[in-house]
């Protein structure tokens, strides 16, 4: 992975940058949000310490897994205002899981998320080159379905009862997009369409 | 709603579940050989693995074997035998949660001269039986590549529904092929066993 902030190909509102140890407290306190875990996360929400959550910090930042690239989401003037991934990766399969936390409430609903989505969506198939990427939505997570419905995937699937969360299953939806249905809906959505 | 036991209470009884032909057990150190060859059969790998095929050293596959038997992966690994002891197969139960009480199965017959005699329908039998009737799961998943055609076939004549289709998953053999995505859930198994094993076999 690059170490110079990656700027987004599509959106000058956002970059990708690397995850920055010096933002450690800013990862930390969104790692401690129950309200961002219960809509990203599949483990029970549970308080982590600071000490725990540095040392899986140091982890993700200076040894990464080589099957996952995590992101910073920086706003346009540099404030760290959320982070995302490209998880599951095989350069064989040139497939990929991904996924977008916008942990700062101040920027939610004003279209970061999709900036982010689409930053991601050009690092995954216009760097990385790849032939599929999907997401995963928990069925109680509108704002992210929204997001990845507007970013053209196709829903390939229900996981029906996936997860136990506030006394019930709920399920999971399988989404994904390919390289050629990316490339068209970029030349249908232009930047200065959103 | 039980908690999940724990793995390695579950991994000391010596026969876990016992069938007509075959039972799943604990993986044994002292078949790490057949282990071995079934790890590096090509066409094994062509069924059940995403990982391109490779061939493995015997001292890697050893390292990561004794991982495994010490129960380091999260996963559930179990031995597929005949009732002589005879290992015939592996089988798994991955991605157990006792928070969401899912997991995943997957079987493979490595011994391929017993292909196509009802093994594996056993061996899908005595996983659901433990993964519901022990372990107090409520869905199972299983997956299965688009060309894998006798697996496909063993888990929808097995009573798991298709839940998804994932479009291009894998690359081998020089094109895309899709990923089949199925899944049982504790109530269709409870309705299943309520049926006669003559009925299930004729549907």
């Amino acid at each position: 992975m690059t170490t110079a902030p990656l700027r987004s190909l599509d959106d000058a509102r956002v970059t990708l940058a690397p995850l920055n140890f010096d933002h450690l407290y800013k990862h930390f306190e969104w790692n401690n949000d129950p309200e961002l875990n219960r809509l990203d996360s599949e483990l029970p929400y549970e308080p982590e310490s600071l000490n725990a959550f540095k040392k899986r910090f140091e982890q993700m930042v200076f040894h990464p897994s080589s099957d996952t690239q995590d992101f910073e989401v920086l706003a346009e003037d540099g404030t760290l205002i959320g982070v995302a991934y490209i998880g599951n990766l095989s350069l064989h399969h040139r497939h990929a899981l991904l996924g977008v936390t916008i942990g700062n409430r101040d920027y939610w609903g004003k279209g970061y998320g999709r900036a982010a989505l689409r930053a991601v969506l050009a690092r995954s198939f216009d760097e990385l080159d790849l032939h599929r990427v999907s997401a995963e939505t928990f069925e109680f997570n509108d704002a992210w379905r929204r997001l990845v419905e507007w970013a053209g995937f196709t829903k390939e699937g229900t996981e029906r009862d996936y997860l136990f969360r506030e006394g019930r299953f709920w399920n999971r939806e399988q989404y994904a997009l390919l390289a050629r249905e990316y490339r068209e809906w970029v030349t249908q959505n232009p930047i200065n369409s959103i | 709603m039980t908690a999940l036991p724990n793995a390695m209470t579950v991994l000391t009884n010596d026969t876990i579940r016992e069938d007509r032909r075959i039972r799943l057990a604990p993986l044994a150190l002292r078949h790490i050989r057949k282990h071995y060859a079934w790890n590096n059969d090509p066409v094994l790998n062509h069924f059940d693995s995403e990982t391109p095929f490779e061939p493995e050293s015997y001292l890697s596959f050893a390292r990561r074997f004794e991982a495994i038997m010490m129960g380091q992966s999260g996963t559930l690994y179990f031995e597929v035998q005949l009732l002589d002891g005879t290992p015939i197969g592996v089988a798994h139960l991955s991605q157990l949660s006792s928070a969401h009480h899912h997991a995943s199965m997957g079987v493979t017959i490595g011994e391929r001269s017993l292909w196509c005699q009802g093994y594996g329908r056993e061996a899908v039998d005595l996983m659901l039986a433990h993964a519901f009737g022990v372990l107090g799961i409520h869905r199972v998943s299983a997956r299965s590549f688009a060309y894998n055609a006798a697996w496909k076939h063993l888990l929808e004549t097995s009573g798991f529904v298709v839940e998804g289709r994932q479009r291009d998953y894998l690359f081998r053999d020089g094109r895309y092929w899709d990923r089949v995505a199925f899944s049982m859930l504790a109530s269709e198994y409870q309705m299943r066993s309520a049926a006669p094993a003559e009925l299930r076999a004729a549907a």
